[in-house]
């Protein structure tokens, strides 16, 4: 088997991420208290029990923001699946076709990107309601207009180059040109969008939950920690800054992880002559 | 009489958005002769040769050619990156010969013999490999669709003359061998004039002059083939 060998900012954000995968696995572990409330807490600062400290209703906040992490990662891994399912195959067909294909699809793909994601999130919301399926979805289909467009331009690369016209010399069918022969050319481009999907979904998820529309009560999100402490910065600014470091560390990780060469570059090599 | 497997007539095709392209091109290729198409730079050698192919539509004209095997100049460019050359290979037979497919592992064996080529650069991926080996599997993969012309898009003008002479070596092999129709394209007289029997010379999408290998290169019948032959000295006399 080939050793992986990635570069220190990817390694970096690797631990990153796995420590807080770990720290919101703890957390659904002790799932059954993160909405315990106890009036002797309320408002109690960092201690030993509860190092993040208790909000307005004595909970724990630590628990919160591990359970408010763990909605906020879901949400935003269902996101980027739908974003990244629609984008590539919109994306693909536009660039390996081109014609009219490409400019009904680029068409609405400009209008879309005319409106910023987080509006047409809200519109979605607006339209479907609040709560976690319907907050999926809005930032999926938000999030589709980028992808599709990086990944047009990446096939539109492609099929210029000579494998392909080899493929289409072959009579090999059109699909498996673009997910077989195609595809595995453009992973590096992929996965990096995926990282920096992520990484939007999460923040534009927590600005939802922020504003009252995403996560709905007793569940928490990062925004909906966020917001429930805005109250409270100057009487218990813990309220703040740990859901907020939490979330800054998160996106710092991720981030570590889209920079400089890909996985799939530095596992195969193959793209290195 | 040779039977033709290729025979292009009154060939037009004109660039988009320009008055340039091919103009009212014929010629014919027989089993197992090495036809070649000899021009400048940008004269439309490689645009004739995608018409042939169906890689572009002409406009008008007739090309009536049996199954086409198609070599291209730029080895690296022709092959999948992401793939092993294993399965670039299976994917040649599986779509180029399906009929085979189920033999597939022995019809790999022979053609990497047959292509000089060591059975462990199947594993490999394309940029693994050296420029020469890349332009034998472009050729391996041409043949294994068992095809009854090769088109040779300038399949040597991307190598260094040690492994110029090591491809063209193979292709004349190819061709004794297999009785393989080919049409070999480039712009390098020294080497069209090494391995091809006919020749068709090309200038501004046209077909100036054609004739037998020796009988063109001693002689000319037109300035510009002159010219070309002249070129051609001169280089050898400056080298």
């Amino acid at each position: 088997m080939k050793k992986i060998k990635i570069n220190n900012q990817k390694k970096v954000g690797l631990i990153i991420v796995a420590i807080m995968i770990a720290f919101v696995l703890f957390g659904f572990l002790n799932r059954n208290s993160f909405d315990a409330m106890n009036k002797d807490l309320i408002l109690k600062g960092s201690s030993f029990l509860h190092p993040f400290g208790c909000d307005e209703f004595g909970r724990d906040i630590l628990k919160r923001t591990q359970m408010g992490m763990g909605i906020s990662v879901v949400i935003s891994f269902f996101s980027v699946l739908i974003g990244t399912f629609f984008g590539t195959l919109i994306g693909a067909l536009c660039g390996y076709f081109g014609g009219i294909v490409d400019d009904f699809f680029t068409g609405i793909i400009n209008v879309l990107f005319a409106v910023p994601s987080l509006l047409l999130a809200l519109v979605f919301v607006s339209l479907f309601g609040s709560g976690m399926v319907q907050v999926t979805f809005a930032l999926g289909i938000a999030i589709i207009p980028s992808f599709a467009k990086m990944m047009r331009s990446e096939f539109r690369k492609q099929r210029e180059l000579e494998y392909v016209k080899m493929a289409k010399l072959l009579k090999v069918p059109t699909a498996r040109i673009i997910f077989v022969h195609i595809l595995p050319n453009v992973t590096e481009t992929f996965i990096n969008c995926i990282f920096i999907a992520f990484n939007n979904c999460i923040l534009a998820e927590a600005g939802l939950s922020f504003l009252g529309i995403g996560v709905q009560p007793p569940f928490a999100s990062l925004g909906t920690l966020l917001s429930d402490a805005g109250g409270y910065i100057r009487s218990a600014p813990y309220m703040v800054f740990f859901p907020a470091l939490s979330l800054v560390v998160l996106l710092f990780g991720i981030g570590l992880l889209s920079s400089g060469e890909s996985f799939h570059h530095a596992y195969s090599k193959r793209f290195k002559d | 009489m040779s039977e033709k497997v290729c025979e292009v007539k009154n060939l037009t095709y004109t660039y988009p958005k320009s008055d340039k392209g091919l103009k009212n091109v014929s010629l014919y290729v027989n089993k197992g002769s090495i036809v070649g198409l000899l021009g400048e730079s940008g004269c439309g050698k490689s645009t004739l040769a995608k018409c042939i192919s169906a890689q572009i539509v002409p406009d008008s004209g007739e090309i009536i050619c049996k199954k086409i095997g198609y070599i291209f100049q730029d080895n690296y460019a022709s092959l999948n990156p992401a793939k092993r050359v294993g399965w670039l290979l299976k994917e040649t037979i599986r779509y180029g010969n399906p009929a085979s497919f189920a033999d597939s592992d022995r019809l790999i064996k022979n053609i990497l013999e047959e292509t000089e080529l060591d059975e462990s650069v199947l594993d490999h991926y394309p940029n693994e490999l050296s420029g020469g080996q890349r332009q034998r599997i472009g050729i391996a993969m041409a043949l294994l669709s068992d095809p009854d012309i090769l088109i040779a898009d300038e399949p040597v003008s991307a190598l260094d003359v040690t492994v110029q002479k090591q491809v063209i070596r193979l292709i004349n092999k190819l061709n004794e061998k297999k009785n393989l129709a080919i049409l070999f394209i480039s712009h390098d007289i020294k080497v069209v004039r090494e391995i091809c029997n006919y020749i068709y010379i090309v200038k501004d999408g046209e077909v100036v002059e054609e004739g037998e290998s020796e009988v063109l290169f001693t002689n000319p019948s037109t300035e510009y083939t002159k010219n070309l032959l002249d070129s051609s000295y001169l280089e050898t006399e400056n080298v």
